[in-house]
C-alpha cells in the first residue's frame, strides 16, 4: 500500500517535470503581470499613495487597449516599510505570482534589500517612490529610479537656499536616519566644493519627537539667512511651527517628502508658513491648472484616498515610461527587450514632473532636478531660483 | 503498565511524526518555489528567537523585553566579524551567537537586583539604546543605512541563493532546538523553572536563584542571537529598521500564541506568526488589530497558549519537564 | 538660552508628569502596570480631536465628552480584560495591556493611518516675552492644569480618607476586601480615573504636537522614565521625575548634542535603575519573609 503511494508520487513530479517552462516570466498572450509593493500599513502608510497614481494610469492605458494587445495586471503587496517584509513580498512576486518586472519601493531600506536579489535574476525594476541615491549607485543593470534622488534633492536645495541675495550663513537640521544622512553628506559636500563653506550650525532631531525647543535656539543663536531642513512630513511641520513661535524667522527649506500645502495645512499659521519653501519633484501644483488631466485621470481610473495630492501623482512619471519602454520592446516581449527599451529613453516629457526623463546605460538616475513650491501673493508658485519679491 | 505503554506509543509516534516532518521540510527546495523556501526559513529564524526569548519569559517568568536587543547584537556580530575582520563563516556565525549569550549574561546581572515592572522597563530601555547604537555604528557597523552582507562560505559550500541558507538555518534550527529540549529535561532546566516559580521555595530546596536567574539570561541571548546571525545570513544586510519596538512586540506575540514556557510552544507561534501576515498581508490596518484579538483571547481563555491547548486535548503531548500546568 | 530651555522643560516636563501620574495611580492601587498607557493618552488625543474638528463641538464641551468617552472605555476594559485575569500572575495582565495597546494603535491607524492631524491651538492669546524667553498660551495651560491635577490628587490621596483607604487597599485587596471594601468597584473606579488623566494629557497635548497614531510609543518610555527617576510608584515622585526629565533632557539637548536627546530618557533609566533602583524618592523595597 505504501509503495504505490510513492510511485504514484513519483510519476506525477515526472510528469510535472516534463511541461515546458514558461516563455518569459509574467506575459502570456493577454496580460503583462507587474508586480507592486509599497507601505500599505505601518508608519509609514502614508507613502503608500505612491501606488494610486501608477495604477490609475495603468488601468487607463488598458482602458486604451493595453500594450501591444495585452492588458497590465498589478499585483499589489505591503511591504511596511520594512526590509524583511519587503525581501518576502518580493520573493512571493517573483516566486508565487511569476511577475514580469517590479515596480515598487518607497521606502530606500525595503528597496537595498531587494536590490541584490532582483539584480542577480536580472528582474526589470522600476522605482516607484523610493529617494536613496545608493538606489542608482552603484548602478544595477535592472534597477531604475524615475524620480529625483536624495543627492538631487540635496543639491537643489543648497543652490536654491544661495540663489538668494547676499547669503553666506545657512544652518540644517536633519534625521540621524539613512534617508537624512543621504541628503546631510551631499549637502555639506556642494557647500564645502561649489560655495567654499560650511553650515553655521548642524543639528539632528528624532523621527517622532514633538518637542524641539534646544534645536531651535541653537539654530537661532547661528543667526542664519536660510535655514534647511531634511525631515519626515510630520516633523517638518513640528520644525515650521516651532521655529515661528521661538522667533526663528529665516526662510525655511523643506525637502522632498513634505508636500507643500499638506505642511500649510498641518501647520495651520499663516504667519509661520510664508518664508517656506518645499523641494518637489512635479510641474505644477495637484490643484493647478498643469496638473489637472492627471488629477481627473485619478478620478476617471483610479481609487483615490480622500483628496488627491502630490503623493498621489508621483508615480505617474515612472508608469509612464514604463509603458513607453513595454511599447517599444514590440510584441514579442522579453525582459532583455524591455531593460534595453529603458535604456533608450531620453529627455521623455512625462507632463506631471518638472524635468524629463533620461536613462542610459551606465546612468539609471533618471530625473536630476527638481523645484520649490512655494507661495508668492498669496498664490502657489514652483520655483527654480529665489524668487526677488520674497525676503 | 498498560498506562506506560501508552505512554511510550505516544512518545513513539511523536518520534515518527518528527522524522517525516523534519524528511519534508529538508526536501523542501526540491519541490517549493522560492518564496515558500524563504518563508520556511524565516520561520526557522523566528523559531530561534521566540524559544531563546521564552527562557526568560517563560522558564523564568519574568518580563524582560531585550530580546530583539539580543537578535540584533547577534546580527550585527556575524555582520561587523564577517565584514571587518576578513575571518571565515563559521567564526563569524560563532562569534555572533557567543556575543549574545554575553549580553544576555550582562543584561541578567543587574537584573538579579530589580524587580518584575523595573526589569521590564530597564530591558525596554536597553532595546532602544541598542537600537540608537546601530543608527549611529558610523564605519563600524553601517550606521542608518545598514551593512551589506559577503557571501559565504561553509565548510565549501557556497551560501547563495535561498535554497542553499535554507538548509543551512534549517539545520542549525533544528540542532539548537534539540540542545533547548535537553536543557529543558536537565538539571538547569528545572532549576530555572523552579526558580521562576518560587525563588523563595527553590532556595529553601538548596537552589541557589543568582546563578540560575543569570544562567536563563545567558541561554536567552545565546539562542536570541543564533537567530539573528542566521537573519543576517538570510537577508544579506541588516539594517536598525529591522530591530524596532513592532520586533520586540512580535516574538512577545510569539511566544504567547505558541504557549510560554514549553519548547515546542513558541516554535508553533513562529511557525503561525510568520505564515499568517502572509495570507493577512493587504488587508490595510488589520494586522495590528487582528493581532490584537488574538492575543486578547489567548489571554482570557487560553493563556497557555495554542501548545497548552493542544495539551489539554492530548495529554500525551504534554512535555515531560513540565509540572503542573499554569 | 539657559531660561528658554528650563521653561520648556517644565512644560514639556509637565507632560510627563501627568501621564507619570495616571499610571502610577493605577500601579499604586491595582498593582498593574499599564504598558498600554501611551496609546491610551493617543487615544484621548483622537477622540478628542473627533469631537473637536469633526463634531465641531467648543473646546469646553468637547473636551468634556472626551473624558466621558474615555472614562467609559476604561470602564469596559476593566470589566471584560482585566478583571477576569486578575487573580493570574501579573506576567499575563501585562501582557494584556499590551494587546490593548496593539487595539487603540491598530483602529486609529485604520481610520486615521494615511494621515497625520493638526489640532487648532487651545487657545489664542499672544505668547509672554519674558526678557529673551517665550512662554506660549499653551505652554502656560499646559504648566496650570497639570500642577492643579498634581495638587487635587495628592491632596486626595494623602489627607482624605477615601484616599487612604485606597492606598491600603492596593497593598491588600484580600485585606479590603475583608473590612469590607467592594474590590471590584474600586478597580474599575482607578481605571476610570487612569484612562481619565491620559484622556486629559492627550487633550492638553493634542495642539502641540500633531495627531499620528504612533505618538504614544515615544511618551510611554518617557513615562517610564519619569517613573522610574522619581521613584516607581511614589505619586510625588512621578510628578517630581517628570519635571526633571523634561528639563535635564532640554539641557543635555541645549549644551551637549541634540542626538543625544533621543535616547537620553533611556539613559536615565539604566542608571538609575543600575545605581539606585529606589530613585529620588522611593524607598527600596524590603521583603520580608
Amino acid at each position: 500500500m505504501f509503495k504505490w503511494k510513492v510511485s504514484a508520487v513519483a510519476i506525477a513530479l515526472a510528469a510535472l517535470s516534463t511541461l515546458p517552462a514558461r516563455a518569459e516570466p509574467g506575459v502570456d498572450k493577454d496580460t503583462i503581470k507587474i508586480g507592486m509593493f509599497a507601505p500599505m500599513t505601518g508608519t509609514s502608510a502614508i507613502f503608500g499613495r505612491y501606488t494610486i497614481g501608477v495604477r490609475a494610469y495603468y488601468n487607463m492605458i488598458n482602458a486604451q487597449g493595453g500594450v501591444n494587445g495585452r492588458k497590465i495586471e498589478v499585483v499589489l503587496e505591503d511591504d511596511a516599510c520594512n526590509p524583511a517584509t519587503a525581501v518576502a513580498a518580493t520573493k512571493r512576486l517573483v516566486s508565487q505570482e511569476g511577475v514580469f518586472a517590479v515596480h515598487a519601493g518607497v521606502c530606500t531600506a525595503a528597496v537595498m534589500a531587494v536590490k541584490k536579489e532582483l539584480q542577480r535574476e536580472n528582474v526589470p525594476f522600476m522605482n516607484l517612490g523610493a529617494a536613496g541615491a545608493s538606489l542608482v549607485d552603484p548602478i544595477a543593470s535592472n534597477l531604475f529610479s524615475p524620480l529625483p534622488n536624495t543627492t538631487t534633492v540635496a543639491q537643489t536645495m543648497v543652490n536654491f537656499a544661495m540663489s538668494r541675495p547676499n547669503t553666506t550663513r545657512l544652518a540644517i537640521i536633519s534625521h540621524p536616519d539613512d534617508w537624512g544622512k543621504s541628503q546631510l553628506d551631499p549637502a555639506i559636500q556642494l557647500l564645502k566644493d561649489k560655495y567654499k563653506i560650511e553650515f553655521v550650525e548642524n543639528v539632528t532631531m528624532e523621527r517622532g519627537a514633538t518637542d524641539i525647543t534646544p534645536q531651535i535656539l541653537k539654530l537661532r543663536a547661528a543667526k542664519p539667512d536660510v535655514v534647511v531642513t531634511f525631515l519626515y512630513p510630520t516633523e517638518t511641520a513640528i520644525f515650521v511651527r516651532s521655529a515661528h513661535k521661538y522667533g526663528l524667522d529665516a526662510p525655511l527649506l523643506g525637502c522632498f517628502g513634505a508636500p507643500y500645502e499638506d505642511t500649510v495645512r498641518r501647520v495651520d499659521d499663516p504667519e509661520a508658513t510664508k518664508n517656506l519653501y518645499i523641494f518637489h519633484a512635479l510641474g505644477g501644483s495637484p490643484d493647478g491648472p498643469e496638473l489637472a488631466k492627471w488629477v481627473d485621470m485619478i478620478k476617471k481610473y483610479g481609487s483615490p484616498d480622500g483628496a488627491i495630492g502630490e503623493y498621489d501623482l508621483s508615480g505617474i512619471g515612472g508608469a509612464q515610461v514604463m509603458v513607453e519602454a513595454l511599447k517599444k520592446a514590440g510584441p514579442d516581449l522579453t525582459r532583455e527587450k524591455f531593460i534595453d527599451a529603458l535604456n533608450a529613453i531620453k529627455n521623455f516629457d512625462t507632463g506631471v514632473l518638472s524635468a524629463p526623463i533620461s536613462f542610459s546605460v551606465d546612468d539609471h538616475a533618471g530625473v536630476k532636478s527638481g523645484e520649490m513650491m512655494t507661495s508668492v501673493d498669496g498664490k502657489l508658485a514652483s520655483v527654480k531660483t529665489w524668487p526677488s519679491q520674497k525676503k | 503498565m498498560s498506562d506506560m505503554s501508552k505512554k511510550n506509543a505516544g512518545g513513539r509516534i511523536g518520534l515518527v511524526v518528527t522524522l517525516l516532518v523534519l524528511l519534508l521540510l529538508f526536501a523542501a527546495p526540491k519541490f517549493a518555489n522560492g518564496y515558500v523556501v524563504y518563508i520556511l526559513a524565516m520561520m526557522c529564524i523566528n523559531a530561534m528567537m521566540a524559544t531563546g526569548f521564552n527562557f526568560v519569559i517563560g522558564f523564568l517568568g519574568q518580563l524582560v523585553f531585550a530580546n530583539t536587543a539580543f537578535f540584533g547584537i547577534g546580527a550585527y556580530t556575524y555582520g561587523i566579524v564577517l565584514v571587518h575582520t576578513g575571518l571565515p563563516f563559521p567564526v563569524a556565525f560563532l562569534a555572533a551567537c557567543l556575543a549574545g549569550g554575553i549580553a544576555g549574561l550582562i543584561v541578567g546581572l543587574p537584573a538579579l537586583r530589580l524587580t518584575g515592572f523595573q526589569l521590564a522597563i530597564v530591558t525596554l530601555a536597553f532595546n532602544e539604546l541598542m537600537r540608537w547604537v546601530y543608527l549611529h555604528s558610523g564605519a563600524v557597523g553601517g550606521g542608518a543605512s545598514g551593512m551589506e552582507m559577503p557571501d559565504a562560505q561553509f565548510l565549501g559550500i557556497e551560501l547563495i541563493g535561498d535554497r542553499s541558507k535554507y538548509i543551512f538555518i534549517l539545520a542549525v534550527t533544528v540542532i539548537a532546538l534539540w540542545m533547548v529540549r535537553n536543557i529543558a529535561r536537565s538539571t538547569v532546566g528545572r532549576a530555572i523553572v523552579s526558580v521562576g516559580a518560587s525563588e523563595l521555595a527553590a532556595a529553601s530546596l538548596t537552589i541557589p536563584p543568582v546563578r540560575y536567574k543569570i544562567a536563563a539570561f545567558g541561554l536567552s541571548g545565546f539562542f536570541t542571537a543564533i537567530g539573528g546571525a542566521m537573519f543576517a545570513l538570510l537577508l544579506g544586510r541588516v539594517s536598525p529598521e529591522s530591530f524596532s519596538l513592532g520586533q520586540l512586540l512580535l516574538g512577545f506575540a510569539m511566544v504567547m500564541v505558541g504557549g510560554m514556557g514549553t519548547v515546542v510552544g513558541p516554535v508553533l507561534g513562529a511557525i503561525l506568526l510568520t505564515a499568517a501576515p502572509e495570507f493577512l498581508r493587504n488587508i490595510a490596518g488589520a494586522e495590528e488589530i487582528l493581532y490584537s484579538f488574538l492575543l486578547i483571547g489567548l489571554l482570557l481563555f487560553m493563556p497557555s497558549g495554542l501548545f497548552g491547548g493542544l495539551c489539554a486535548l492530548f495529554p500525551s503531548l504534554r512535555e515531560r519537564h513540565l509540572g503542573a500546568t499554569p | 538660552m539657559l531660561g528658554q530651555l528650563i521653561l520648556s522643560g517644565i512644560s514639556q516636563g509637565a507632560i510627563y508628569a501627568l501621564v507619570a501620574l495616571g499610571m502610577t495611580v493605577l500601579y499604586r492601587t491595582t498593582a498593574v502596570l499599564n504598558f498600554g498607557y501611551g496609546d491610551t493618552f493617543m487615544l484621548g488625543a483622537f477622540v478628542f480631536y473627533v469631537f473637536l474638528k469633526i463634531a465641531g463641538m467648543p473646546f469646553a464641551l468637547a473636551a468634556l465628552m472626551t473624558i466621558a468617552v474615555m472614562i467609559i472605555v476604561g470602564l469596559l476594559i476593566e470589566r471584560l480584560l482585566i478583571r477576569p485575569i486578575a487573580a493570574r500572575p501579573h506576567l499575563l495582565i501585562a501582557m494584556m495591556t499590551i494587546a490593548i495597546s496593539y487595539m487603540f494603535r491598530g483602529a486609529t491607524r485604520m481610520i486615521w493611518g494615511r494621515d497625520v492631524q493638526p489640532m487648532p491651538a487651545l487657545f489664542d492669546f499672544p505668547p509672554i516675552f519674558i526678557g529673551d524667553m517665550v512662554l506660549t498660551s499653551q505652554n502656560v495651560v499646559i504648566m496650570v492644569a497639570a500642577a492643579l491635577l498634581v495638587i487635587l490628587f495628592f491632596s486626595f490621596f494623602n489627607y482624605s480618607s477615601l484616599g487612604k483607604l485606597m492606598q491600603a487597599a492596593s497593598h491588600s485587596p484580600r485585606g479590603a476586601a475583608l473590612i469590607g471594601v467592594n474590590v471590584p468597584l474600586f478597580s474599575a473606579c482607578m481605571w476610570a480615573l487612569s484612562v481619565a488623566i491620559a484622556a486629559i494629557a492627550g487633550i492638553l497635548v493634542a495642539p502641540v504636537t500633531l495627531l499620528y497614531p504612533d505618538m504614544g510609543a515615544a511618551t510611554l518610555l518617557k513615562a517610564f522614565a519619569a517613573m522610574t527617576l522619581g521613584g516607581f510608584g511614589n505619586l510625588g515622585g512621578a510628578v517630581l521625575g517628570g519635571v526633571v526629565l523634561g528639563i535635564s533632557e532640554q539641557l543635555c539637548g541645549g549644551y551637549i548634542s541634540t542626538s543625544f536627546m533621543d535616547i537620553f530618557p533611556y539613559l536615565v533609566i539604566l542608571v538609575v535603575l543600575l545605581v539606585y533602583p529606589a530613585g529620588m524618592l522611593g524607598r527600596a523595597e524590603i521583603t520580608r519573609v
